[in-house]
């Protein structure tokens, strides 16, 4: 009696949790369908977090809302930072450059203070949405699909309690074309574009660092290397800035905020292979057909994204995403590149 | 007496009047570009309203066919795996609640389905339909009782009631037939389970077959139930009491290795050699022992690797009956497994072993990596690492 009323319990908690889950996503609908509603255009953004959730989640929501709501190309306004225009070009022609209205020591000072993820519509958001209203020059009011609703919408399966199937249903994946747009170096006929930066997945400590500084070296044995080390500090996460030897060109220096995304976008689309820490643009590189090899410690925080980028990236013919988990390879001892040069100690 | 002034009265009058008549003439100036502005927006709407109605209409298909995608979808991926569930959860409670013992099997399918699911899969329902210990009987092969110490009482092996080589076939039989994965009950499994009563002597024993854990889980592979689901149907635990074997000349610290072919690992020139550089390497530093069998009751074949110094085998103290209860006391005893991406992979880490799990394709992974680096996390299971060979090979000369 007493399992059978445990049981009855746990169900009953479940029931109350899966309706609550309904009522959640039935809410963002809701949003969703407010914010697409009428003919005015609609102002998707300001794009202002992480680069990661951005390729992997809010270009293929947009692309299914697109879709699933039939909105003519000519009404999404994009707004976004950092040049990313081109991977939103089979969404809508209509590009607002958010570093166009706020200064990159702004967007600096907001990731510092740990607000990256944008999970409701800050004060910024609603300056920028103004900004972006006056820019595209329509006269009139403009809808706004913010990305706090596709953060509302996923939450669920980054914690486990949604399914894959879900996120599959609500997203449209596809190849990205890269920019149009020059280099502001002179690149190699071949080359490995390379960044790595300080995350959760691979924190910046002496061993990881020395581990990557070997896999670099090694690298650059066989192709040139260019670091996409933009030395901007435009969100939360730190270049680690390897040592640049004849063979390994960095970019640091020669960026421009505005356009930074852009052009490290077709470096990479020009590159032979992109190596990285696992994150940011490491899930945009398969899809400009790169392979790609991300790099973590810890997948700890990556579970869900791994799970889904590992099913859709095979889907679209993207490049291949081979992950390496240096952990275990230090573990084995199995250092990779030369392995004179690895420090002693442990990766954490 | 004063006498009025006429001309300014009469002045003063045509002032009041003239600022009424001015009055009157805003009012009707501002009436009429209400009207003038009411019938432009009136001129503009019936100007859009084709546009309009077109956006309305499309607007509407949209929302039809939205609607009826998300009919679909309610039925194929909520309604159906819950009818699912609901079917599973009524015959593990009718054979719970059957008097005598309850044999959990045959399994008689891959190893690593039987060590990341059904092994956790029997602990969670066992505490949740109120199975004592002592009623369940493991029905499984090759030793792997030992897997099922904390939930069965009793193991029958599979091995005493065929031989291996009929059960080879059988399980090709159920390959050519396209149950790779034991979805539902033989005629063999029926055997099997006939078998086991008559060793037991035991009538009509109460059986909670693998396919029921199939059946349940495929919505989870399939990415139609969530993680959360999956780990609410099952309980990990760590295995940490396992003893290596007393009688094999085993060294006082070795890495324990077993490479296999499969769709992880194919059989291909690049990956032999890329798997013999690995295992050279990993013996330069430990002693490794290989758990390599020299024949195979499935479809995977394990590699072999000659000519390495500090590289020892245990295909000479193998044999079908106890080969996994001795590669178990083997990785048990050992400071690391490596292994492909599969199989004893997945038991590794909850025997307390660090585990670094090798694959050239993970097409068929995704959704067990997923799972199972979950799962060891919250188990506080040893560390489980990857090792993607494609991305190996990319960034060295690997080979």
């Amino acid at each position: 009696m007493r399992r059978a009323l445990a049981r009855w319990r746990a169900r009953t908690r479940r029931a109350g949790e899966q309706w609550r889950t309904w009522r959640q996503q039935w809410a963002v609908e809701r949003d969703l369908e407010r914010a697409i509603e009428g003919t005015a255009p609609i102002l998707a953004g300001p794009w202002l977090s992480e680069v990661g959730y951005e390729v992997l989640y809010w270009v293929p929501f947009l692309r299914w809302v697109k879709a699933a709501y039939r909105i003519p190309d000519d009404r999404l306004v994009i707004m976004s930072r950092g040049g990313t225009g081109s991977w939103y070009r089979d969404l809508s022609p209509h590009y607002v450059e958010a570093l166009d209205h706020v200064s990159p020591q702004e967007l600096s000072a907001r990731a510092a203070s740990g607000a990256l993820k944008q999970r409701e519509i800050s004060e910024l958001d609603r300056r920028l949405v103004e900004r972006a209203s006056a820019a595209a020059a329509r006269g009139g009011t403009m809808n706004v699909l913010h990305p706090s609703l596709m953060f509302r919408w996923f939450a669920p399966f980054w914690s486990g309690h949604e399914t894959l199937g879900f996120v599959e249903s609500h997203t449209r994946y596809a190849r990205v074309q890269p920019p149009d747009l020059a280099a502001p170096l002179s690149l190699p006929p071949e080359y490995v574009a390379v960044k790595f930066y300080g995350a959760r997945s691979l924190p910046d400590d002496p061993a990881v660092r020395a581990q990557l500084r070997t896999m670099v070296d090694g690298l650059s044995d066989r192709f040139p290397i260019v670091q996409l080390d933009t030395g901007l500090g435009l969100d939360d996460h730190a270049d680690v800035r390897l040592d640049v030897r004849d063979r390994i060109s960095s970019i640091s220096g020669r960026l421009d905020a505005r356009t930074n995304l852009a052009v490290q976008t077709r470096i990479i689309a020009g590159a032979r292979m992109y190596v990285g820490t696992c994150g940011s643009l490491a899930w945009l590189a398969p899809m400009l057909g790169v392979p790609t090899v991300p790099v973590f410690t810890d997948a700890a925080f990556l579970h869900a994204h791994l799970h889904l980028a590992r099913r859709v990236y095979g889907r679209i013919g993207a490049g291949a995403f081979s992950p390496i988990d240096l952990a275990g390879l230090v573990d084995a001892g199995l250092a990779i590149g030369r392995t004179d040069r690895v420090a002693a100690g442990r990766v954490p | 007496m004063r006498i009025p002034n006429i001309a300014r009265a009469a002045v003063n009058l045509a002032g009041v009047r003239l600022r009424r008549a001015e009055r009157h003439w805003r009012t009707a100036a501002r009436l009429a570009g209400h009207l003038g502005r009411q019938a432009s927006r009136q001129q503009e709407r019936l100007a859009r309203a084709p546009e309009l109605a077109r956006a309305r209409v499309e607007q509407g298909r949209a929302a039809i066919e939205r609607s009826r995608k998300r009919l679909v979808r309610f039925d194929d991926h909520v309604f159906e795996p819950y009818r699912i569930e609901r079917q599973i959860k009524r015959a593990l409670a009718r054979q719970a609640a059957a008097p005598g013992p309850l044999i959990v099997g045959p399994w008689t399918s891959e190893v690593g389905y039987e060590a990341l699911y059904w092994v956790p899969f029997l602990a969670w329902a066992a505490d949740h339909f109120g199975v004592s210990r002592e009623r369940m009987v493991a029905l499984s092969r090759g030793g792997t009782g030992l897997w099922y110490n904390s939930i069965a009482g009793r193991y029958v092996e599979i091995f005493d009631l065929v031989e291996p080589a009929e059960f080879a076939r059988q399980a090709a039989a159920r390959r050519d037939r396209g149950d790779q994965k034991q979805m539902a009950l033989s005629d063999f499994d029926r055997d099997l389970i006939r078998l086991a009563s008559d060793r037991l002597g035991v009538r009509d024993a109460a059986v909670w077959h693998p396919g029921l854990m199939y059946r349940l889980f495929r919505a989870f592979w399939y990415g139609d139930r969530s993680l959360d689901f999956l780990l609410r149907h099952t309980t990990f635990g760590t295995v940490r009491d396992i003893q290596p074997p007393a009688d094999l000349p085993l060294p006082a610290e070795y890495v324990a290795v077993k490479f296999y072919t499969g769709p992880a690992i194919p059989d291909t020139d690049a990956n032999r050699a890329a798997l013999f550089e690995l295992v050279r390497r990993l013996a330069a530093r430990l002693p490794v022992v290989m758990l390599d069998t020299a024949w195979s009751v499935d479809e995977h074949h394990d590699y072999a690797f000659e000519g390495i110094r500090n590289v020892t085998t245990l295909r000479p103290s193998l044999d079908p009956r106890t080969n996994l209860e001795l590669q178990t006391r083997v990785i048990a005893g050992a400071r690391q497994f490596a292994g492909t991406c599969g199989g004893l992979a997945w038991l590794a880490p909850l025997l307390g072993v660090e585990t670094l799990a090798v694959y050239e394709d993970d097409r068929y992974l995704t959704a067990h990596l997923y799972a199972a680096k979950y799962a060891y996390r919250r188990t506080g299971g040893a560390r489980f690492s990857t090792l993607n060979l494609k991305a190996l090979r990319a960034v060295e000369r690997f080979h």
